[in-house]
């Protein structure tokens, strides 16, 4: 197990590093100052230059790669030019706001997807398959950003059931909180459903299909023993891994459901510090979402392995 | 001995793209108690099928039509609701299947496995039912059962894992056990075993045993009695001995001519039974076994023959050559 | 079995379609808002208001935060000694008079008694000196400060400061807009000159309560706040009578968001809204709109590289826009733009220069063609450079290439985004190829144009030879009257022209909205709060 974790740690630590050199050169290789940026458009040549030196733009890439680096092992991610604050205290200002919007979406998507998936696979080739199949089509090919600007349009503007945006955070008042993470979670996460649901259905009929699902009704089992233990059970692989992604990718990728609702989240620094060319504040933020990813994969690969016993690290030897 | 099982008329069909076709046509046989029955036949000749009929494993609502009657002590099993079927399935009658690895949920222990089957059909704990269910592999011959009920189906060997599902077959200790080709996926070694264990819990707890296999050798080392099956039909049945003493139908004759022995020559090709199945909706309208019979006559391509009896008590023929009745004819 | 499969064909497609029409319904105009009384004069005041900010500046010192954002937010909590009136006029906010010597060298300031601090102190001379040094250190590259000239305590009640040259305009420019000289205690300046304010203490309408990063200022009324004896008259100048107890700016960077919740009234006033949504705004009977007028456009062409070095191919540009066309495409409502070749509009009355006007807008395409041809220029792609920041810039730009290729002078254009645009535009690489050669920018208003970047930095002029105009710029300064100063502003002016310098098209207003329940809003560089009303 030990050998196991150290593997793990190891390839982690490799992939972040790619990732940062990665991002570095990326970041920096766009052709914009973002010294000119910070100065504005009257800035003089002379003011110019002496804002690169003291941000360090004149040394060469490698150099600067290395000093950043340098700084993040002691735990220093960097300053931002334009808000003067560190990149540090940035990201922690931000993480919760996407943090739970990821939580509630990915709870939103798992709650519809996986029991429609199985109800689509439990009814195949009638009519309720068929309505849910049409629905995840749809869920899937509206993009989240339009879903979200309609259900303002209906539930905020006409209805008045949820502020039109804003974000509460929990400790100033659940429900306030709830309400305002519920449509954006929902633009987030249904489109997701509609992928889990698509997934667990293949999934489900590719399970359904199997001998031990026959032995299964052989010994007497109910169909809803059949569906919920023994199928679902072994459909769970796909499952969790579409799971996990949507959670990875709901934290990455909230950028435009964030300024939409107004969400200081990770999304809206990624956004706000890219047009700004602030380079350590997009550095420090892509970064911790490679980081989430990487988490997020090492979590299926446990769950993996708690779900299906052919897959575990320390299996008991045959 | 009394019929355990009665099967009669049983009628099969499915629902497929090519519209409905007809599996098993009009079967009928019957499982006498503690008697062992094989049901021998090709791929696709319905043996599988039927054993799924009895037991009603297909998707009743889309894809299959039963039409006959199946007596499981009287009660036509046919006739009951999901409910009661699945207070029979486990129960009263119990199915192993071919390969025991994918027959197996692979992420359960054998022993949760086992324990699920006991408690769907009696309310006792899950401590109680463990127990069982050690006895139950303990019976079956697994050493250090008491390990090996926390084991999951991939940690086991082919020959073990085949136990387990005895095991789990036994366990609410049913009337009937249907072994769908139980010894195909073994290597010879561990076939004999298996065998040997079925033949044992036959005679230990006095269970009926319908057993399907291609296996022509096994028939003959452990069936009272057996059923040749084509193209959905039983082409012959009769007790064993006098089955293999006097095989009548043509099929039946190709099907033991086909297995070579000690005595065949080296020196030449196998015996084969000439041409291939043919597909169920292609069956035309006389025996369906024509086009591949060297006995064939123009009756037998027009007409569909009966199940005829012959002179030994239990053996008939469904082939013309024995309309008659009487001793067997080789017309050669 | 056919007519299943065509029940559930029919189910599948009633579903999308039933979905589809749903998603269309719930979209289209909210002009039933009415779910809100549309009355207007229940006359309780509302005890919180919402204003919908587009965007969050980065520094909330009053000094050191160059935004408009900054300035339009922290004038609620601080004062100058000058402030501009309504007309950009210059008017004693804190001083009671001032006066500057003969040769204008000297200007003093005699201050206001007994105005009140946030934190209960009372504004001294002392406190005056250190925040104007401070703004002062800030601005140390302007030509006011550059030789380390510094305000200095007379006494008591007075403040001086003497420039070693004459500056007649610096009025303007302690009254202006970018880099606001905020009063403030003493003891808030940071001693260094490298941190910024820590605490915001002023001696305005409005107290500092908090900032929460990314999401809002809330602002708490001074109950004690004395302001000086004259009425405000739209701008930042007189006595800032406010009644809303409490005020947040939510930063709120869409602009959809920021309509949508001004119709819930989530927002009681939005700032920034799409020209597109005008219309929209206008036929909502719940919702009012307002110009507020901000920026100056104009064609830069570049002098130092490339064909427009050529004085003769400027002046063909400038003979052939048709500033009309552009604005049709630019501003779908005509209320926000004002055509004018002044380099300042009549909205600023004393630096309005009518005869400019008839220098730009000539569409005289006809002459224009021919100094095409008579020049060197051989028909070679230049590059017309915009950027998707500002769409009503770029949509004039695709106009302009139209018009360019009806008098011979073939454009590409470039769209970039902000910070790449930023790069292109201020190259200071002398050496280097030409990123650009023409493009259309818009600039904010400042106080006077002695104070306007494009005057005086080069590289805000795409390099025109600013020596053309260093000595009447200069000459402004050095007068005591106005008239001779507004003829050495008007010697400027033509030579912007003459020498074809650039181009000016038109002032640009934003477009900010607010309730029915918000009565008398100015606009003034952002919403000004002071006279402003807002009803439950």
């Amino acid at each position: 197990m030990k050998k196991y974790f150290f593997k793990r740690l190891f390839y982690t630590i490799v992939t972040l590093l790619i990732v940062s050199v990665i991002l570095f050169v990326l970041t920096h290789c766009t052709g914009a100052d973002p010294a000119k940026l910070v100065l504005g458009i009257q800035a003089t040549p002379e003011a110019v230059e002496d804002l690169r030196e003291k941000m360090g733009l004149n040394d060469s890439l490698i150099v600067q790669y290395f000093r950043w680096l340098g700084d993040i092992l002691h735990g220093d991610l960097g300053t931002s030019y334009m808000k003067n604050k560190t990149v540090t205290e940035l990201l922690g200002e931000s993480f919760m706001p996407t943090f739970n919007i990821a939580i509630y979406a990915e709870i939103i998507s798992m709650c519809i997807g996986i029991p429609l998936g199985v109800l689509a696979a439990k009814y195949k080739g009638k009519s309720a398959s068929v309505a849910i199949s049409s629905v995840a089509l749809l869920g899937m090919s509206i993009p989240g950003f339009l879903l979200a600007l309609f259900m303002m349009m209906a539930f905020c503007v006409k209805l008045q059931w949820f502020p039109v945006a804003g974000y509460t955070p929990a400790m100033e008042g659940f429900l306030e909180h709830i309400r305002s993470m519920t449509l954006p979670a929902i633009a987030l996460g249904f489109p997701q459903a509609a992928l889990i649901t698509r997934t667990t259905n293949n999934a489900m009929l590719e399970v359904m299909n199997t001998e031990y699902i026959k032995t299964a009704k052989a010994k007497g089992a109910s169909e809803g023993a059949i569906l919920f233990k023994h199928a679902l059970r072994n459909a769970l692989i796909p499952i969790i891994t579409v799971c996990l992604q949507s959670f990875a990718v709901f934290f990455g990728g909230a950028v435009i459901i964030e300024q939409i609702f107004n969400i200081p989240g990770i999304g809206t620094l990624v956004f706000s510090s890219i047009s700004s060319r602030d380079y350590y504040v997009i550095q420090g933020a892509v970064l911790v979402i490679a980081l989430i990813y990487v988490v997020a994969n090492i979590l299926m690969d446990i769950l993996y392995g708690i779900v299906d016993p052919r897959i575990r690290i320390t299996g008991k030897s045959k | 001995m009394e019929n355990l099982l009665k099967v009669k008329e049983l009628k099969t069909s499915f629902q497929t793209l090519r519209g409905e076709v007809t599996a098993v046509d009009g079967v009928s046989f019957e499982v006498k108690k503690g008697e062992i029955l094989g049901i021998v036949g090709e791929s696709g000749c319905g043996k599988s099928v039927t054993s799924q009929s009895i037991m009603r494993l297909y998707n009743e609502k889309e894809l299959v039509k039963y039409e006959g009657e199946v007596l499981l002590e009287g009660n036509n099993l046919l006739k009951l609701s999901e409910k009661e079927m699945r207070s029979v399935r486990g129960n009263d009658i119990a199915m192993i299947f071919q390969d025991a690895l994918s027959s197996l949920n692979p992420v359960f222990t054998i022993g949760n496995q086992i324990v699920e089957a006991i408690r769907l059909h009696e309310k006792i704990s899950k401590k109680e039912a463990k127990k069982r269910a050690v006895e139950l592999l303990r019976l079956t011959g697994i050493p250090i059962p008491e390990k090996r009920v926390d084991a999951y189906p991939h940690e086991l060997s082919g020959g073990m894992r085949q136990r387990a599902m005895i095991a789990l077959a036994l366990s609410c200790q049913p009337k009937l056990l249907i072994a769908d080709e139980p010894t195909t996926a073994l290597d010879v070694t561990i076939q004999a075993q298996i065998m040997d264990l079925i033949v044992e819990l036959n005679q230990k707890m006095g269970m009926g045993i319908m057993l399907i296999t291609h296996d022509l050798g096994v028939v003959a080392h452990t069936c009272q009695r057996v059923i040749v099956m084509y193209l959905g039909q039983i082409v012959e049945e009769g007790m064993v001995d006098e089955i293999f003493k006097n095989p009548s139908h043509p099929y039946t004759k190709g099907l033991i001519k086909s297995v070579p022995t000690t005595n065949t020559d080296v020196s030449r090709k196998l015996y084969t039974i000439k041409g291939v199945v043919p597909l169920l909706s292609e069956a035309g309208e006389g025996c369906r076994f024509c086009n591949r019979c060297e006995m064939a006559t123009e009756k037998c391509r027009t007409s569909k023959p009966h199940l005829y009896s012959m002179k030994n008590e239990g053996h008939r023929v469904r082939c013309f050559l024995y309309e008659k009745g009487g001793d067997c004819h080789e017309a050669k | 079995m056919k007519r299943r499969e065509l029940t559930k064909k029919f189910i599948a497609v009633a579903l999308t379609a039933a979905m589809a029409l749903g998603f269309t319904a719930c979209g289209g105009n909210s002009s039933t808002g009415n779910q809100k009384d549309t009355s207007g004069t229940s006359g309780t005041t509302k005890e919180e208001v919402h204003i919908a900010y587009n965007a969050e500046p980065e520094s909330f010192d009053p000094v050191k935060g160059t935004a408009v954002a900054t300035r339009s937010i922290t004038r609620n909590v601080f004062e100058g000694l000058l402030e501009l009136d309504g007309e950009y006029e210059v008017q004693c906010q804190l001083c009671s008079s001032y006066e500057v010597s003969e040769d204008g060298k000297i200007w003093t300031f005699k201050l206001r008694e007994g105005v009140p601090f946030h934190n209960g102190d009372t504004m001294t001379a002392d406190d005056v000196v250190a925040s104007l040094n401070y703004w002062a250190d800030f601005n140390s590259t302007s030509e006011y400060f550059a030789d380390g000239t510094r305000f200095e305590k007379i006494d008591d009640k007075t403040v001086s400061v003497t420039f070693s040259e004459p500056k007649f305009l610096f009025k303007y420019f302690l009254a202006g807009q970018t880099g606001f000289a905020a009063i403030m205690p003493e003891e808030c300046i940071p001693a260094d000159g490298e941190t910024s304010i820590s605490e915001y203490i002023g001696t305005g309408p409005y107290k500092w309560v908090e900032y929460k990063p990314t999401q809002y200022v809330e602002l708490e009324l001074f109950e004690d706040y004395v302001g000086p004896d004259f009425e405000c008259n739209g701008g930042d100048a007189g006595n800032r009578i406010c009644t809303i107890p409490k005020v947040y700016y939510d930063f709120v960077t869409d602009a959809t968001t920021r309509l949508s919740g001004t119709t819930t009234g989530q927002y009681d006033i939005a700032t920034n809204i799409s020209y597109d949504n005008i219309a929209q705004v206008e036929a909502d009977k719940t919702l009012q709109i307002y110009q507020d007028w901000q920026f100056s456009v104009f064609i830069f062409m570049n002098q130092k590289l490339g064909v427009f070095q050529d004085e003769n191919l400027r002046k063909a540009v400038r003979l052939a826009v048709d500033v009309d066309e552009l604005t049709a495409s630019g501003f779908p409502d005509k209320n926000y733009c004002k055509i004018t070749g002044s380099f300042d509009s009549d909205i600023f009355p004393t630096w309005y220069v009518k005869d400019a006007e008839a220098y730009v807008n000539q569409k005289n395409t006809e002459e224009a063609k021919k100094l095409v041809e008579a020049s060197s220029y051989d028909g070679s792609e230049l590059k017309l450079i915009t950027t998707d920041a500002y769409p009503e810039l770029k949509a004039m730009t695709m106009v302009l290439q139209q018009q360019l290729k009806e008098i011979g002078i073939n454009c590409k254009v470039e769209s970039y985004d902000w910070a790449t645009t930023v790069s292109m535009l201020w190259n200071f690489d002398p050496e280097g190829n030409s990123n650009y050669d023409i493009y259309i920018m818009s600039y904010p208003y400042v106080s006077s144009p002695v104070s306007s970047a494009i005057l005086t930095n080069q590289y805000s002029i795409a390099y025109a030879d600013l020596s053309n105009i260093a000595e009447p710029l200069e000459k402004m300064q050095s007068t005591a009257d106005e008239n001779e100063m507004l003829g050495y502003w008007k010697e400027v002016q033509t030579t912007l022209y003459e020498k074809e310098m650039l181009i000016k098209l038109l002032d640009e207003a934003c477009a900010t909205i607010s309730t029915d329940k918000v009565q008398n809003l100015d606009n003034f560089g952002g919403p000004v709060l002071w006279g402003v009303t807002v009803t439950e």
